[in-house]
C-alpha cells in the first residue's frame, strides 16, 4: 500500500498513473481487460502486464505514426513494397497445407506408379496363366537379360522391391543366357495350382455328399475358383472333362500361346524394369517421382539396356 | 503453465487488428490509428522493459518503420503484433548500442528507489506493484528470460511468434518464458520485490 502511494508521483508520470490498475484489471483501457487465469503462473502475469502495459496511447505518439503513415503513403506508389522473409508473419498453418498437398501428391503419384507397375506385372502373370503353360510359359524369351532377372523379384509380392533390381541387372546383362534361373521361380506355384483344381474336382466327385468335404480350405478355394457353389460341378467338368487338362495343356499351350505368353512376358518385365526403377526412386529421395517417371519412359523402348539404366538412376539419386 | 492465458487475452482483439492492418495497408489512415492504439502499449511496454526511459522516443523510431514498410507485411492480427515487436526490438538494441558508446544512467536504476518495501504476501504486491517496480522487478532477469516475459506478457506474443523475434527456437523461449515468471512469482510472493539482484537488462547486449 505505502509503496504504491510512494511510486505514483514518480517522475515518470505517465507510466506509473495506472498502478491502481494492477488491481482492478482495468487500467489498460480497452486492449488489457482482466484475463483469464488458467492456472499456473497466472497471478504473475496479470500484474506485470497490468504494470508494464502502457496506459493509453498517448496521443504525441500516435500523431507522429500517422504522420509517418501519410508520409509513406504518398511514397508508396514509386516503391514497390516487397515483402520480405521477415515481413511474412503468416500463420505457418496457412503455409503448411502448400507442403503437406505437394507431398500428399507426390505419395499419390508414387503410389499411382507403382500400383500401375503392379498391375503390370500381374497383367503379364495372368495372361501367361491364361495358357497354362509349363515351365516355359516366363518371360525369358524376348525380356533380354536384364529385365529377366526382374522377375525374380517381382512375382512373390505383386510389388517389385524397389532395393533388389538395383544391383542385379548390370551383373546379369553381360549373360544372356541365365535367363534360366527365373524361369524356375514361378511357374512352380501355377502349375501346382492347377493340379490342385484338379485333384480337388475329382476329391470333390468322389466324396460329394459326404458332408465334410465342404468345410476344407481347399474346398473353399475350388468353389471361389468355379464361382460358386453350384458351379463347381460344372467347373470341374470342365477342368478333367475338356482336353485341355493337365498333359496336354503344357504341350499345346505352349505351342500356340507360348509366343504370346512370350511377348506379354517381355512387355510386362520391361514395364517393370522401369516401375522398379520409379520406386526405388521414390523411396530414395521425395519429389524425385518425376525423374522416376522419365526413367519409366526411357527403359520401355529397349529392355534391355533401359534396365541397368533404370536400376542405375536410383543409385545416382542416394547420395 | 499458465502461459496460454495471456496471448489468448489479446488474441481477442487480433480480429480486429487484422482487418485494421489489412485496411491500413490499403491506404485508411484511420485504421492506421486504430492498429496503433491496440499495439502501442504493449510495444511501449516491451520497449520500455529493453531501454527504459528512452522507450518513447525508441518506439516512435520502430513506428516510422512500421508505417513505411507496412506494405511489405504479410500476415494476420497476431502477426502484426510479432512484425512489430521485432522492428521495435531492432530499434531498441539500436539505441542499446548507441547507448553503451555514450552510457548515461537508466530509468532501472532511477525506479530501485521507488521499489516498494518487501511484502509478505502475493497479494499485497499485486495491489502495489508499480510500473518501476515491475520494470525493476523483469530487470532481475537473466536477460533471455526477461524478454521472453516481456514479449509474452505485455506483447501478448505466443510461444512461436516470441521465438520468432528473438530469433531463437521456440523450446528455448517457452522454457525461458516459464523459469522467468516462476522466478518473477516467487520474488513477488516470499521475497518482496526488493531483492537484489543484477539490473543490467538494458545493457546487457
Amino acid at each position: 500500500m505505502r509503496g504504491a502511494e510512494g511510486g505514483g508521483p514518480g517522475d515518470r508520470a505517465g507510466a506509473e498513473t495506472g498502478m491502481g490498475g494492477a488491481r482492478h484489471g482495468a487500467g489498460d483501457g480497452r486492449d488489457a481487460g482482466p484475463r483469464p487465469v488458467p492456472g499456473g503462473l497466472p497471478g504473475t502475469e496479470a500484474l506485470l502486464a497490468a504494470a508494464l502495459r502502457a496506459k493509453g496511447a498517448d496521443a504525441e505518439g500516435e500523431r507522429r505514426a500517422l504522420a509517418a503513415f501519410r508520409a509513406a503513403r504518398e511514397a508508396q506508389p514509386a516503391r514497390a513494397a516487397r515483402t520480405r522473409r521477415r515481413d511474412d508473419w503468416r500463420p505457418r498453418d496457412g503455409r503448411h497445407p502448400g507442403r503437406t498437398l505437394r507431398t500428399a501428391l507426390s505419395v499419390l503419384l508414387a503410389s499411382l506408379t507403382l500400383g500401375g507397375v503392379a498391375y503390370a506385372a500381374m497383367g503379364g502373370g495372368g495372361g501367361a496363366t491364361a495358357d497354362d503353360g509349363g515351365p516355359d510359359r516366363t518371360r525369358p524369351p524376348a525380356a533380354s537379360d536384364a529385365a529377366s532377372v526382374r522377375p525374380v523379384a517381382t512375382p512373390p509380392g505383386s510389388t517389385p522391391g524397389p532395393g533388389t533390381p538395383a544391383p542385379a541387372p548390370p551383373r546379369v546383362s553381360t549373360s544372356p543366357g541365365t535367363s534360366a534361373p527365373p524361369r524356375v521361380i514361378t511357374p512352380p506355384d501355377r502349375q501346382d495350382a492347377g493340379r490342385d483344381t484338379e485333384a480337388q474336382c475329382r476329391a470333390h466327385e468322389r466324396l460329394a455328399g459326404h458332408g465334410k468335404v465342404l468345410d476344407a480350405a481347399a474346398w473353399q478355394r475350388l468353389v471361389v475358383a468355379a464361382g460358386g457353389a453350384e458351379q463347381v460341378k460344372a467347373y470341374c467338368a470342365e477342368q478333367l472333362g475338356l482336353p485341355a487338362g493337365p498333359g496336354p495343356s503344357t504341350g499345346a499351350g505352349n505351342g500356340s500361346g507360348g509366343s504370346d505368353a512370350g511377348n506379354g512376358g517381355a512387355e510386362g518385365s520391361g514395364t517393370e524394369g522401369a516401375g522398379a526403377g520409379t520406386g526405388a526412386d521414390g523411396l530414395v529421395g521425395e519429389g524425385s517421382v518425376g525423374d522416376g517417371g522419365v526413367g519409366a519412359g526411357d527403359v520401355v523402348p529397349e529392355a534391355g539396356d533401359g534396365g541397368s539404366a533404370a536400376a542405375q538412376v536410383p543409385d545416382g539419386n542416394r547420395p | 503453465m499458465g502461459q496460454r492465458g495471456e496471448p489468448r487475452r489479446v488474441q481477442a482483439h487480433d480480429g480486429e487488428l487484422g482487418a485494421a492492418v489489412a485496411r491500413a495497408q490499403q491506404g485508411d489512415e484511420a485504421a492506421f490509428a486504430v492498429a496503433y492504439r491496440l499495439v502501442q502499449p504493449g510495444l511501449l511496454g516491451y520497449v520500455r522493459g529493453l531501454v527504459g526511459d528512452d522507450a518513447e522516443d525508441v518506439a516512435a523510431d520502430a513506428w516510422l518503420e512500421i508505417a513505411r514498410d507496412l506494405g511489405r507485411f504479410k500476415g494476420d492480427g497476431a502477426g502484426f503484433r510479432g512484425w512489430t515487436a521485432t522492428i521495435a526490438r531492432h530499434r531498441a538494441l539500436d539505441h542499446l548500442r548507441r547507448q553503451k558508446v555514450r552510457p548515461r544512467p537508466t530509468a532501472l536504476e532511477q525506479d530501485v528507489l521507488d521499489l516498494p518495501g518487501p511484502h509478505s504476501t502475493h497479494d499485497q504486491a499485486l495491489e502495489t506493484l508499480s510500473t518501476g517496480a515491475a520494470l525493476a522487478l523483469v530487470a532481475t532477469l537473466p536477460r533471455d528470460q526477461a524478454e521472453a516475459v516481456l514479449l509474452r506478457v505485455v506483447v501478448g506474443l505466443d510461444g512461436p511468434a516470441a521465438a520468432r523475434v528473438l530469433g531463437k527456437r521456440p523450446g528455448a523461449v517457452r522454457t525461458a518464458t516459464y523459469r522467468g515468471l516462476k522466478r518473477l512469482a516467487r520474488q513477488l510472493g516470499a521475497d518482496g520485490v526488493t531483492d537484489d539482484g543484477p539490473r543490467t537488462l538494458g545493457e546487457s547486449t
